[in-house]
């Protein structure tokens, strides 16, 4: 029997949450059951999508656990599932995280069974987003995806929740719509082109690599461009970024922890298969956009107050070695991105995590609320120092593994300068000035009075961070762990890039460092 | 010879400081003990065993791989190594020993200390990275320790985290490291795109096949060709990230004097006998990047003379001890560049390695004096101590004597033998070399003599110190120094029999390690202007005169000459705050950096971006829609009014088309 794997990691999550939202109301009990099916739930998809992983081929490109059955036939969406190595990294990051945000607010007196829904109606269309493997399907998911992101942050966010969610719906819809318009001018102009209507992501893919088929240049160009400013309001990247902070500051831990990033994986997915010839063209334009954001975000996070503000400043700073690492066009490029992702997930969970812990004990987020925590709570100064280390790439955990193989890959590249690598490496120093400089003012000096007998890490809050913990030093020292699975996927994408953008028409080697040393083309 | 068994050297201060942060709180002391200490000899011990099985097959390079993947993209494909060859057999010998003291040291030093069992697992962690940063076998794996005692000498800086200027210091300690670690960094991704071309898979980051390139191509008729044209490049960025590990000028030195923060042990250990010469190893590991890029040579010699005669300066004048220290020691591994720079490897690993033993010394003495002086660190307040502490005065002689240049002790021999080798390259960089010999000779007896010598202030400063802490109350009877426990003792002897008799290890350094400093080919020899003996001659008079001049200033009196410090306060200012590197860099950087990201923030994240862009675009939505408000008014009549008015318009369209 041929059991549909991916179905049943996609849909049990929603439906885990379904029953929680569901079950009677009004007895004690009540919330311990809700929480109960729903870590129940999101524990056994987490299960299920590890066995994927084991049962992965990784010698393969193509889509594994593949589920193919027609949808809406008359416009040619279908119901294509598929995992490659592209979206398996992430797809176990999302069951990873669900679980532990459960189990995180399980023992919360606020937590009902609707804020679990919206966990896992969250982690189905997170889910749904990566295995996609239909344009629509995708844009369902990737629509629906802001749902429960939007209630989220309107109902169990901080205080200014409403202008927090607002500005959330409105950034992501701006996005979302352009990408409607680039999905249906694809859409047509495939079936002006080809023939038959089809959603179908490899035949698309497919098209470009057809030498008489292929999209005229100048048309990439504005098709890439609608692609783009959608997934670049969701990385974010520079100047789309405004409503991250303040999404981030205002979102309940619940949120802040699983936005994943889903933005920069449509990147790889997308736009670099489907528009070959554009990416090459764009890549030195969103280098630089990319090299901004590290640095800018960077420098952003050194100067807040306010922690989680800080810790979304720094993940946009992360943000921008992801998306140099995509448009390096690199192996190492595009593996570290993707690692890196995954890496910016975990980090990101921590930090966020560890900034929720503090709120619970002073009932603040300002830094300045805070002060001489190390000596009343070490098991917490240890879990907030390696977090804090992971996330600004100390070599031996997970941070630094992405952060080489991304600026490796970036001074490699031969269709962009590398000039871009070294500026963007300067994220070395920057992270730590801001990292550093917080982490002494909220665990070194003196003990502001409220925080007197603060508690050091409670079981539940043990149990929540320590497998990240544990995640941080696995992927530190056993990257391979994770980029193995990519290679024959990321080659098969940028082999996908050199053919769509055919022999004339890639960018010629910019070697500004060295001009004439080039090594032949596309060297990896 | 069982390879594998060679992790066991910096894994088992890894399981020790594992073991202690688990249990060793709740264990005790002793518990601590046994696994700190204990751990750090047994590496010692394994170090030694490896040592002894290798000599026979010397020069030859063997490595152990780890059996997992650490990075697996394309061709970069790496697995943690350690290597075993001459350079790294003698630095796990001089880490692992001199750690293995200092540990045992500590155990008096820290005994009273609430913080016991932390300060023993940092300082655990710190041995394993120094461990895997000598015997990395690749410039990934280097880094993971390169890193790595960066992390704990920020740790152990801001040990004391109460104290606001610990954590200030720890915190500048990393982030300039990490300046250094940024330009590493770039110069670990280009040795990746040069080399990954040119030797066998996976292997474009691993130092034997990298070095092999080199050697091979750099002979041939060509030279460096290609891409390998960015080889001096690479060694120049890579020495960025030396300038920043090993404090040299003009800029990332500022660390270090503030490193003094820390626990006396932690300076001896890592801010003078191991992690600051870190980046001196790693020249001289990379040797063959160097030789191939004279530039970059004349630029490491350059520099290394630069910060060797600015800290010695610096040093003249500081009255903390452990600040005068920390300025020799910035310009004692500028004596190690030096060497480096001129080719001289091998001197400059043998300087490292003496530098380690009276250094390391110099540092426990000066803990064992604060330890004595109830923490006072300011040397204008002690004086005469040799009456109460002699076999500290002794040992302490002994090292200031070994850095001095008395002739024929372990200082002596490398410092001139590095100074030979730079006279054969250039004649100023040997003359400005000499010239901070002798002022290291007077300050380093200046020191000895303010400390030991003189008059004594002692008493009066701890019957002040006890005033303080006691209220106005005349303490009962006189001041007591805090004995120097034998735990702290004895291996401070160690230390001196090797400050003195170290230069011996000439001979089988130099047998030991030239091989693979000679593997790029022999440089031609270059004549100095004068015979060896006559240099040895003339470091043996800077010596006595600069001993000399220390003791007509301080030999009665250990308080500065006040007629000159009158007479040029704007020199003795400038000599005392470092000639204001610190000072300026420290205002661009820090304080102006703050700034422009404060501006950065307000007037183009919040005024440009949130409230201009973002927001002025929600108002200007908003301000059409009010617009377009009168057309929206709900009442029926008006729609039935409009409507009425577009099917005339639409009539009256179609009737005269």
């Amino acid at each position: 029997m041929n059991i549909p794997w991916l179905s049943i990691i996609l849909w049990l999550p929603l439906a885990a949450g379904l029953i929680a939202l569901l079950l009677p109301r009004g007895t004690r009990a009540k919330g311990d059951m809700a929480a109960l099916v729903a870590i129940i739930g999101a524990i056994i998809t987490l299960a299920l999508s590890v066995l994927v992983y084991i049962r992965f081929d990784n010698a393969l490109s193509s889509y594994q656990f593949e589920e193919n059955v027609n949808w809406l036939p008359s416009v040619g969406a279908s119901y294509h599932l598929g995992v490659d190595g592209i979206s398996l990294g992430l797809m176990l990051l999302t069951a990873f995280l669900a679980p532990l945000v459960l189990l995180y607010l399980a023992n919360r007196s606020d937590s009902s069974g609707s804020i679990y829904f919206a966990i896992l109606a969250l982690e189905t269309s997170l889910l749904g987003v990566l295995l996609s493997a239909d344009l629509l399907l995708f844009y369902v998911f990737w629509e629906a995806m802001l749902i429960p992101m939007y209630f989220l942050i309107s109902v169990w966010g901080g205080e200014r929740r409403a202008y927090g969610s607002l500005k959330f719906i409105l950034y992501m819809m701006v996005g979302s719509l352009l990408m409607l318009v680039g999905i249906l001018w694809f859409y047509w102009w495939y079936h002006a082109h080809v023939g038959p209507f089809t959603f179908n992501l490899s035949d698309w893919i497919l098209m470009n690599g057809t030498p008489g088929a292929r999209i005229p240049h100048d048309v990439q160009l504005w098709m890439f461009g609608f692609f783009f400013i959608s997934f670049a309001i969701k990385v974010p990247l520079f100047p789309f970024h405004s409503w991250l902070p303040d999404a981030q500051a205002e979102g309940p831990v619940a949120f802040n922890v699983m936005l994943v990033e889903v933005g920069a994986y449509a990147f790889i997915r997308f736009c670099l298969p489907l528009f070959p010839a554009a990416s090459l063209t764009w890549a030195p334009a969103i280098m630089t956009l990319a090299v901004i954001n590290v640095i800018y975000g960077a420098v952003m996070a050194i100067v807040q107050q306010d922690m989680k503000r800080l810790f979304a400043y720094a993940g946009m700073s992360h943000a921008g070695f992801i998306i140099l690492g995509i448009f390096s066009l690199t192996q190492q490029g595009i593996e570290g991105s993707i690692l890196y992702m995954i890496n910016s997930g975990l980090t990101g969970a921590g930090l966020f995590f560890i900034a929720d812990l503090l709120y619970r004990r002073r009932g603040s987020r300002a830094i300045r609320d805070f002060g001489g925590m190390a000596a009343a709570a070490p098991v917490f100064f240890f879990v907030f120092m390696v977090t804090a280390l992971a996330a600004i790439g100390l070599p031996g955990l997970n941070g630094f593994t992405s952060e080489f193989l991304v600026l490796v890959g970036a001074i490699r590249a031969n269709a962009v300068s590398p000039v871009f690598g070294y500026f963007a490496a300067s994220g070395v120093v920057l992270s730590s000035i801001y990292m550093l400089w917080m982490f002494q003012r909220v665990m070194y000096g003196r003990r502001p009075a409220p925080l007197d007998g603060v508690a050091d890490l409670q079981p539940d809050e043990n149990t929540t961070l320590w497998p990240l913990i544990a995640t941080f030093i696995l992927i530190g020292v056993w990257s391979a762990l994770v980029t193995q699975p990519m290679q024959p996927s990321v080659n098969a994408t940028i082999s996908a890039i050199d053919r769509g953008a055919g022999p004339t028409q890639t960018a010629p080697a910019l070697d500004l460092l060295m001009p004439g040393a080039g090594m032949g083309a596309m060297t990896r | 010879m069982y390879l594998p068994l060679l992790w066991l050297i910096p894994l088992l201060p890894l399981l020790a400081c594992v073991i202690n942060a688990l249990a060793g709180k709740r264990m005790g002391k002793s518990f601590t003990n046994v696994w700190a200490v204990g751990s750090v000899w047994a590496s010692c011990i394994f170090a030694l065993y490896f040592v002894v099985a290798y000599v026979p097959y010397a020069p030859r390079a063997y490595e152990t791989l780890a059996p997992f993947y650490w990075f697996a993209s394309g061709q970069l494909h790496l697995q943690f190594g350690l290597l075993l060859d001459p350079l790294s057999m003698v630095m796990i010998l001089i880490v692992t020993f001199v750690s293995a003291l200092i540990h045992t040291y500590s155990i008096g030093y820290m005994a009273d200390d609430p913080g016991y069992n932390r300060y023993f697992c940092y300082l655990n962690l710190f041995v394993f990275s120094m461990l895997m940063l000598v015997l990395g076998n690749s410039f990934l794996t280097l880094f993971v320790g390169w890193e790595g005692v960066g992390l704990c000498s920020y740790l152990l800086i801001g040990f004391w985290y109460d104290r606001q200027s610990a954590t200030d210091a720890g915190k500048k300690a990393f982030i300039v490291n990490r300046v250094g670690d940024w330009a590493f960094v770039v110069g670990m991704a280009l040795t990746f795109y040069v080399f990954t071309p040119r030797v066998s898979f996976g292997d474009g980051l691993r130092f034997g096949p990298v070095f092999q390139t080199v050697i091979s191509v750099a002979h041939s008729p060509g030279g460096l060709t290609g891409s390998l044209r960015l080889v001096p490049a690479i060694a120049v960025l890579l020495f960025v990230g030396a300038m920043g590990k090993s404090a040299q000028l003009p800029l990332l030195y500022v660390w270090l004097p503030d490193a003094m923060e820390g626990p006396t042990p932690v300076s001896a250990l890592i801010h003078a006998a191991t992690m600051v010469t870190a980046g001196v190893y790693m020249v001289a590991r990379c040797h063959v990047f160097y030789l191939a890029s004279p530039g970059a040579m004349t630029l490491v010699a350059w520099i290394g003379l630069a910060t060797a005669f600015v800290a010695a300066t610096t040093a003249t004048v500081q009255t903390d001890i452990k600040r005068a220290l920390a300025y020799s020691t910035i310009s004692q591994i500028g004596y190690m560049f030096i060497g480096a720079g001129v080719g001289a490897f091998t001197y400059s690993i043998f300087h490292l390695m003496t530098h380690a033993f009276f250094k390391a010394l110099l540092f426990l003495g000066a803990g064992a004096v604060i330890h004595g002086m109830h923490n006072e660190q300011d040397m204008r307040k002690m004086g005469g101590l040799h009456k109460k502490m002699r076999p500290v005065a002794i040992q302490m002689g002994i090292a200031v004597l070994a850095i001095s240049g008395f002739p024929f002790l372990s200082g002596f021999v490398s410092k001139d033998l590095i100074l030979g080798a730079a006279a054969g390259t250039n004649f100023w960089l040997w003359f400005m070399g000499t010239v901070t010999a002798f002022i290291t000779a007077f300050y380093m007896c200046r020191l000895w003599l303010m400390t030991f010598w003189g008059e004594e202030h002692w008493q009066d400063t701890l019957r002040h110190a006890a005033q303080g802490d006691h209220g106005a109350a005349e303490p009962e009877g006189e001041p007591e120094l805090h004995p120097t426990p034998a735990v702290m003792l004895y291996p401070m002897w160690v230390l001196a029999f090797l400050s003195l008799v170290g230069g011996a290890a000439y001979w089988a350094l130099n047998s030991f390690l030239n091989p693979i400093f000679g593997d790029y080919g022999s440089a031609p020899e270059r004549q100095a202007f004068a015979p060896e003996w006559t240099m040895m001659l003339i470091a043996g008079i800077v010596f006595f005169i600069g001993a000399w001049v220390a003791w007509i200033h301080y030999g009665k009196s250990n308080v500065e000459p006040k007629a000159w410090m009158k007479k040029n306060p704007g020199v003795y200012d400038f000599l005392l705050r470092a000639w204001y590197i610190d000072y300026y860099a420290h205002t661009a950087f820090a304080i102006g950096g703050e700034m422009a990201a404060r501006a950065a923030y307000e007037d183009i994240e919040v005024m440009g971006i949130d409230q201009g862009a973002s927001n002025g675009l929600a108002r200007g939505a908003l301000s059409i829609g009010r617009q377009f408000r009168w057309a929206q008014t709900g009442v029926t009549a008006d729609y039935a009014l409009a409507m009425a008015f577009g099917v005339v318009c639409m009539v009256v369209y179609f009737l005269l088309r």
